[in-house]
C-alpha cells in the first residue's frame, strides 16, 4: 500500500476516526498494531510471518537482556544481546544478502571450474520490503536495552507498535526507542497545531513525490536504461536528474510519515534538512537521511571505536561504516563503492581537518570559501548517485565515461527519450534548496489566523493532487 | 512549464504557512471544507473531466471516426456500420475492406471502426459514447434516416471480464478515462457476480485500484493537461495489421477440429453464469445512440484455443443473438484453417484479416438484402 495510492487514502479513512474514538490507549494501540499489520500484508502477507518473529524475538531477546542487567550480570547481559543480534543479522542477511552472496560464490567457484555445486545452490529468496527498517528497529531496542537507555519492561504490544507502526514501517525514519516508546506510555493528545503541521508535512511531502519526483522520473529511468547510447548531455540531465528525484522521492516519503503519524499523535524524528545546502560531505550526512546517519554513527561508529584512539584507526572506523551503510541500501557491489567513495571523501575530510576541535569541525567545510566548498560537495554527491543509481558496474562506467568524454549519441535512442526541460531538473531543487530553507528556518515569521491558514493549506494541498502524474510509481527507499 | 513554475509556487506557499504554537482548539469547519467545495466547483466547471487524460486511445479513436463521417457525403449512404472490438478486431477486421466490399454488391455504406488493442467492454463503451456525443445535430438528423448497424465483438476473455486488462493499465489515464460514474453499476454488478467473501480480501489490490480511480474521476480530479495546452489530438488507426508470427504460436492440428467440440454442460453453466452482467451493458449500448435506431449484429473469430471455440458456439445458440457471425455456415473456417495465417491462437495476420473481413462483409451483404438486419 503506498501512500501515494487510493488503497491508503481509503486505509487511513477507515483507521485514523477509529483510533480516534477508542477511548483507551490500549485499545488505540492494539487498532494501530492490527492496522500495520494490514498494511504490511497487502504487499505480501506471507511475511507477516517474518515481521512477527522479528518482533518476538526482540521482545523475548530484550526481555532477556534487561533481566540480566537488573541482575548486575553484564556478561550474561552482552551474550543475551549478541544471540538477539544475531538472530536479526541473520534474518537481514539471509532475506537481503543471501542472493547477493550466493550470486558472488557462484561465480568464485566458477572461476575455479566447480560448476556443479554452483549449480545446486542456485534458488531464490524474496526480499520482504521494509526488512532492513525494521530489523535496525529491533536492533536499537535490543542495544538500548543493554545500555540501560530504556530501562524498563516494554509489553509485547508496544514491542510490536514500535517495530511495526505503519508510517514508518517500510522506509523510516528510523526512530529510536528511547524517543518512540516514552510516547507509548500515555494517551496521545491531539489539538489544532499537530492537525496543522500534520497536514503540512503531507501536503509538502505530496508535493514533492507526486509532482516533483515523479515528474523526471520517466526520464531518469530512460536514460539510465541506455547509458552507453546517450550523448553527455543526456547522460548530464539523466544524473542531475537522479540527484534530485532521490531527494524528492525519500524526501517525500518521510515527510508524509512524519505527518501521518503527527495525525495519531505520534511524533517521528526529522529525516532531511536541507542536505542539498551542505558545504562538506560530513555536513551532508548530518543533514541526509539524518534517522540513518545518526543511527551508523551510535549503534556502528562509536561501538567501532569512533573518534578514539589514533587517526588511522578512527579512517578504518568511519570506512567500515560508510562501506556497510552502503551495502544496507541493497545487496549489491555498486552499493559498496557508493559507501566507500563517501567513506574515502569522509576520511580526506578528517585528514584535512587534522585536530580541529568539535566546534571547529562542526563549522568545517572542505574549502575556506562557504560557495567553494558548498560547490565541490554538491559535484561529489552529484557523482556519487551515479553508481548508486546505475543497474551495475559496467553502466556505471559507461554513464561516467560518457559524462566526460563529451560523448555524441544515437539520435533515434535520444529521439525516444526526449530531453527534459532543464527548468524541471533545476528550479524545483534551487527553490527548495535555498528560497525554502529560508522560508522554514524563518522563526519569526508571522502566524496566520488558523482559519486562513488551514483554509489556505487545504486549497494548496488541493492543487498538489491536481498537479500529479497518474500512475502510481513506489517510493525509492522501498527496495532498501 | 506548469510544473516546475506552480509546484515551486505551491512549495513557497506551503513551507511558508505558520500558526502560532500551541494553538489548541481545532479550526472551525468551514475553513476545511469551503476550500474543498470551492475548489471542485471551480474545477469541475473550468477544467472538463475527460481531457484529462490525452493519454488514452479513445480521442485518437473517436477522430478518426469523425473525419471519416465528415469526409463522406452521407446522402449517398444507406448504411452505417458501426463496429467496436479489441485487438483481435483490430488485427482481424479491417472496416475499409468491410465497406469496399458492401458497396461492391451494391449496398451504399459507411463503416466506421473503434477498436484498440487491450480495450475492454468498459473502455469499448467509452469509446461509442465519446463518438456519440462528438456528433453534430446535422449528423445525428442524418444517422436518423439511415440504418446504423453496431457489430460488437465477442470473445471469452473480456466478456467473462469486463475489466480484462485493468490491472495492466493500471491508474493511467488509459483506464481513468473510462472508469468514470457511467461504468460503476457494470463494474458493480460484475464484482458481486465474480467475487466470493474471500475473494473480496484476495483482489484487494484491483479492488481498491477501482476505488482509487472511480473517486479520482468522481471528484474529476484529472491533472497537469487540465491547465496545460493539450496536444493536438493524433488520429489512431482502428486495424493494424500483424505481419509476422508470434513465436509462442503453437498450432494443435486443425483449426476445425477444435472448433468442431461441443461444450459441456459444466461450461455452459460457467459461460452463463459470467455474463449475467452484459445484460445491463446491452441497454447501455442501446440507449447511448441519443435516439438514433440502431441494429445490433455480433461478431466472433474463430480460436485455435478450445475454450473460445466452444464459447463462440454457445453464444451463438444464445436467444437475442440473431446475427452472429463467426463463420459458421461460409467457408470461412477451411480457409483460415492454415496456421501461417495467425499471429497466435486468437489473431490474425494480414491475409487471414482480409479473409475474415471478406466473409463477415458478405453476411452483412447476406443480411441486408435478405431484408433482415
Amino acid at each position: 500500500m503506498l501512500f501515494n495510492s487510493g488503497s491508503f487514502f481509503c486505509f487511513l479513512i477507515l483507521v485514523l476516526p477509529t483510533y480516534w474514538l477508542l477511548p483507551s490507549n490500549s485499545l488505540r494501540k492494539l487498532l494501530l498494531v492490527g492496522a500495520s499489520l494490514v498494511f504490511y500484508a497487502w504487499w505480501d502477507w506471507r511475511f507477516l510471518g517474518l515481521l512477527s518473529f522479528v518482533i518476538l524475538s526482540v521482545f523475548f531477546g530484550a526481555r532477556l537482556v534487561l533481566w540480566q542487567r537488573r541482575k548486575g550480570n553484564r556478561r550474561r547481559a552482552l551474550l543475551y544481546l549478541w544471540c538477539c543480534l544475531g538472530v536479526e543479522l541473520a534474518v537481514l542477511g539471509f532475506f537481503k544478502y543471501f542472493n547477493f552472496f550466493e550470486a558472488n560464490l557462484l561465480v568464485a567457484l566458477q572461476s575455479l571450474g566447480v560448476h556443479a555445486a554452483a549449480s545446486s545452490l542456485t534458488f531464490r529468496v524474496l526480499l520482504p520490503i521494509g526488512i532492513s527498517f525494521y530489523t535496525f528497529h529491533a536492533i536499537t531496542l535490543a542495544v538500548d536495552t543493554f545500555r540501560g537507555t530504556v530501562d524498563r519492561e516494554v509489553s509485547l504490544l508496544d514491542v510490536a507498535l514500535y517495530i511495526a507502526f505503519f508510517p514508518q514501517l517500510v522506509a523510516g525514519p528510523i526512530v529510536r526507542a528511547t524517543v518512540f516508546l516514552p510516547q507509548l506510555a500515555a494517551k496521545r493528545t491531539f489539538n489544532g497545531e499537530d492537525l496543522f503541521v500534520a497536514l503540512q508535512s503531507v501536503g509538502l511531502g505530496f508535493l514533492y513525490k507526486v509532482v516533483f519526483a515523479d515528474a523526471i522520473a520517466p526520464f531518469v529511468d530512460s536514460v539510465f536504461k541506455a547509458p552507453g547510447q546517450l550523448s553527455w548531455v543526456y547522460l548530464l540531465a539523466g544524473a542531475l536528474g537522479f540527484y534530485c528525484q532521490i531527494y524528492f522521492d525519500f524526501n517525500g516519503y518521510s515527510l508524509i510519515a512524519i505527518g501521518v503519524s503527527r495525525l495519531f499523535g505520534y511524533r517521528l524524528p526529522d529525516n532531511f534538512n536541507f542536505p542539498y545546502s551542505a558545504t562538506s560531505l560530513t555536513n551532508f550526512w548530518r543533514r541526509w537521511h539524518i534517522s540513518l546517519s545518526t543511527w551508523l554513527r551510535d549503534y556502528l561508529y562509536i561501538p567501532l571505536g569512533g573518534n578514539r584512539g589514533t587517526l588511522l584507526k578512527q579512517l578504518r572506523n568511519l570506512m567500515c561504516t560508510m562501506l556497510l551503510g552502503g551495502l544496507w541500501h541493497g545487496a549489491s557491489w555498486n552499493f559498496v563503492l557508493w559507501g566507500g567513495l563517501h567513506g574515502a571523501v569522509l576520511c580526506a575530510e578528517k585528514l584535512i581537518q587534522g585536530g580541529r576541535s568539535t566546534q571547529e569541525q562542526r563549522d568545517f567545510s572542505i574549502s575556506t570559501s562557504l560557495v567553494a566548498g558548498w560547490v565541490i560537495t554538491q559535484i561529489i554527491v552529484f557523482l556519487l548517485w551515479i553508481p548508486f543509481r546505475a543497474a551495475n558496474f559496467q553502466d556505471t562506467l559507461a554513464f561516467i565515461t560518457g559524462m566526460f568524454s563529451l560523448r555524441s549519441g544515437q539520435s533515434p535512442v535520444e529521439q525516444q527519450v526526449g530531453l527534459i526541460p532543464w527548468l524541471l531538473l533545476v528550479l524545483p531543487i534551487v527553490c527548495d534548496t535555498f528560497a525554502v530553507r529560508s522560508l522554514r528556518v524563518w522563526r519569526e515569521k508571522p502566524a496566520l489566523n488558523p482559519e486562513m491558514a488551514f483554509a489556505i493549506l487545504i486549497l494548496a494541498g488541493l492543487c498538489v493532487v491536481m498537479l500529479a502524474k497518474t500512475g502510481l510509481r513506489p517510493f525509492i527507499y522501498f527496495q532498501f | 512549464m506548469v510544473i516546475p513554475l506552480v509546484g515551486c509556487g505551491l512549495l513557497a506557499v506551503l513551507a511558508a504557512l505558520r500558526v502560532s504554537p500551541g494553538l489548541t482548539r481545532m479550526p472551525r469547519w468551514y475553513s476545511l471544507l469551503l476550500p474543498l467545495g470551492l475548489w471542485l466547483v471551480v474545477i469541475n466547471v473550468s477544467m472538463p473531466s475527460p481531457q484529462s487524460y490525452p493519454d488514452s486511445p479513445a480521442p485518437g479513436l473517436v477522430l478518426q471516426a469523425q473525419q471519416k463521417l465528415n469526409e463522406r457525403d452521407l446522402a449517398g449512404v444507406q448504411y452505417v456500420i458501426l463496429i467496436e472490438g479489441s485487438s483481435l478486431t483490430m488485427n482481424g477486421l479491417d472496416g475499409n475492406r468491410v465497406q469496399a466490399v458492401l458497396n461492391q454488391h451494391g449496398v451504399p455504406s459507411l463503416v466506421l471502426q473503434l477498436s484498440c488493442a487491450g480495450a475492454n467492454h468498459l473502455e469499448r463503451y467509452e469509446y461509442l459514447k465519446e463518438l456519440v456525443a462528438a456528433l453534430r445535430p446535422d449528423q445525428i438528423e442524418a444517422l436518423r434516416q439511415r440504418k446504423l448497424v453496431l457489430c460488437r465483438e465477442v470473445e471469452l476473455g473480456y466478456d467473462k471480464n469486463p475489466l480484462n486488462n485493468f490491472l495492466r493499465n493500471g491508474s493511467t489515464g488509459r483506464s481513468l478515462r473510462y472508469l468514470g460514474p457511467d461504468n460503476l453499476p457494470i463494474i458493480f454488478s460484475w464484482l458481486t457476480l465474480r467475487l466470493g467473501p474471500l475473494d473480496w480480501i484476495r483482489k484487494h489490490t484491483t479492488l481498491a485500484e477501482i476505488v482509487g480511480c472511480e473517486l479520482f474521476n468522481l471528484f474529476h480530479v484529472g491533472y497537469v493537461p487540465r491547465m496545460e495546452e493539450l496536444p493536438p489530438t493524433v488520429k489512431a488507426e482502428p486495424f493494424i495489421a500483424n505481419t509476422t508470427q508470434s513465436p509462442k504460436f503453437t498450432e494443435s492440428g486443425s483449426l476445425r477440429a477444435v472448433e468442431d467440440v461441443v461444450p459441456d454442460k459444466r461450461q455452459t453453466a460457467s459461460f452463463s453464469a459470467s455474463l449475467r452482467w452484459q445484460r445491463k451493458r446491452d441497454r447501455d449500448f442501446r440507449e447511448v445512440f441519443r435516439g438514433i435506431p440502431a441494429s445490433e449484429c455480433y461478431f466472433a473469430f474463430p480460436s485455435w484455443f478450445k475454450s473460445n471455440a466452444d464459447y463462440n458456439a454457445w453464444r451463438r445458440q444464445q436467444p437475442g443473438r440473431e446475427f452472429f457471425f463467426d463463420g459458421t455456415g461460409t467457408p470461412l473456417l477451411e480457409k483460415l484453417d492454415t496456421p501461417s495465417l495467425w499471429y497466435d491462437e486468437l489473431h490474425l495476420q494480414l491475409p487471414g484479416a482480409e479473409i475474415y473481413s471478406e466473409e463477415f462483409a458478405k453476411y452483412l451483404v447476406e443480411k441486408i438484402q435478405s431484408k433482415s438486419l
